[in-house]
């Protein structure tokens, strides 16, 4: 009887830790791991506003050395194809797929701006090399600026993986804790989901609070100042739903407690 | 009847806390004498790309001592600390410390590995072949007067040279701290479209200083 007893406490601690690693692996996976979540979490930072002014203060700093005129570079580029290019780095990473910033339309745009210019001002040079390496460098600005990732393609790798591997063990977890709250509630007719629950709960906000003391997340320094303002909020985000999921798997606890308790079988039981 | 419905919810849902904050503990007891170690080191690893902030240091105007030469509170990075006069071509630019491509919008900037004006080193400054900046560079002749206006103090060079050369050639100049040496620099040919690789390059020496007390 004790031995049984104890057997059913082990079975019980055992579920609740599969079910908080099972919380903790669906938020891994729809947050950190989910594109269109980072997408989504990128539109929030003003990421493309603040990529914009960036690419066109940097493109500043060679027009102002260059002897054309600052509208030179205006409308080379917009919002638009920054977004679509950021979404194509994002996608493209996350399948750990090769991918090529389209450059092709800034290049044309620029040129045609250039020999603007050259008629407006009745120029007409034979040799062309200085303004050639002018152009390379705007538009070696942009690339540079759209694709952060280009020096880091291991992310690439880790992100594609860890999503193959996140979606098993999320199946798998799953039905390892059903299969085992079904087996507790037939062997030992014990309905273990408010425990499971509440553990979790514990966990979770425990979680919450360790990573959000231990993680110096406000103070990230990555690249620049905006990408570095994504990633901080990227982490703060995770933290938060730890706790939110955590104090939502506490209250369904907590639910099912009283609902078993006040309208359950050995509850009307009782009452009669 | 109800009070004792009552008291076995209680009693249920103190029990079902107890028990999950009880596997809570023995959780965190077996992460703590396990993977925590480990964990610690990743998250130390992500630590390290974070920067505190920065301390706010009241900063102090720079000050010569004109025995010593000696600077205290030099001026920091990115900071304008002068001005740069070439009254024969009617040029004032505001001189900063630095030659990133930010400061270099602004005015001229001082490559920061070089030695301050009146330390008795090289003091080597660019600026963009602009009108306002140093377009006019080429038309500097010998014995013509460059003011800089910092600070702690205002000094007067003399040219001593100017010619063309190559970026290569420019990056082999010396910065000793033997002799004052101004040397003051822009891309040529100034009225090029793009960008070239040579450099009009003025020698100039110190000839008059004056201290802020």
């Amino acid at each position: 009887m004790k031995v049984k007893l104890f057997f059913n406490y082990i079975l019980q601690f055992l579920v609740s830790i599969l079910f908080f690693l099972l919380a903790l692996v669906a938020i891994a996976k729809f947050t950190i791991f989910s594109p269109d979540y980072v997408l989504d979490l990128i539109e929030k930072n003003n990421y493309y506003d603040t990529l914009y002014d960036d690419i066109k203060s940097n493109m500043e700093n060679y027009v102002v050395q260059s002897g054309f005129d600052d509208n030179i570079i205006d409308n080379i580029y917009t919002k638009d194809q920054l977004e679509d290019d950021v979404e194509l780095m994002i996608d493209r990473i996350y399948k750990n797929e090769s991918y090529e910033i389209d450059t092709s339309s800034v290049k044309a745009k620029l040129e045609e701006n250039i020999d603007t210019f050259l008629t407006e001002n009745n120029m007409n040079l034979t040799d062309k090399s200085s303004i050639q390496n002018f152009e390379d460098e705007i538009i070696n600005v942009y690339k540079v600026k759209v694709d952060v990732l280009n020096k880091v393609t291991f992310v690439g790798k880790i992100l594609n993986t860890a999503n193959q591997y996140l979606l098993a063990i999320l199946v798998i977890l799953a039905a390892v804790v059903l299969l085992m709250v079904v087996v507790l509630k037939i062997v030992f007719h014990k309905n273990i989901l408010p425990v499971m629950l509440l553990t979790s709960m514990f966990l979770l906000i425990a979680s919450s609070i360790y990573f959000g003391n231990r993680l110096d997340y406000q103070y990230v320094n990555i690249y620049n100042s905006y990408v570095s303002t994504f990633i901080s909020s990227l982490i703060k985000n995770f933290i938060v739903q730890l706790r939110t999921v955590g104090i939502v798997t506490g209250i369904l606890g907590l639910i099912i407690v009283i609902v078993e308790k006040l309208f359950g079988k050995k509850g009307r039981k009782h009452e009669s | 009847m109800l009070k004792k419905k009552y008291k076995r919810l209680l009693k249920a849902i103190v029990s079902s806390v107890a028990v999950a904050f009880f596997f809570t503990c023995l959780f965190t007891t077996i992460i703590y004498f396990t993977v925590l170690k480990d964990l610690s080191g990743y998250l130390n690893l992500f630590n390290g790309f974070t920067l505190s902030e920065p301390e706010d240091i009241e900063s102090n105007p720079a000050k010569i001592d004109p025995i010593t030469k000696a600077i205290t509170h030099y001026p920091k990075y990115g900071d304008q600390y002068g001005t740069i006069e070439m009254p024969t071509i009617d040029i004032k630019v505001n001189l900063y410390l630095g030659d990133d491509m930010d400061i270099l919008k602004l005015g001229a900037g001082q490559y920061a590995g070089s030695y301050f004006p009146s330390e008795g080193g090289t003091t080597l400054i660019a600026a963009h072949n602009r009108r306002e900046y140093f377009k006019y560079l080429p038309k500097l002749n010998v014995g013509d007067n460059i003011i800089i206006d910092t600070v702690y103090g205002k000094f007067t060079y003399a040219v001593t040279d100017g010619k063309v050369e190559t970026i290569s050639e420019l990056e082999k100049i010396n910065i000793q701290h033997e002799e004052e040496v101004l040397v003051l620099y822009t891309c040529y040919p100034v009225d090029a479209l793009g960008f070239t690789d040579k450099r009009y390059v003025i020698y100039a020496e110190l000839v008059g200083a004056s201290y802020e007390s």
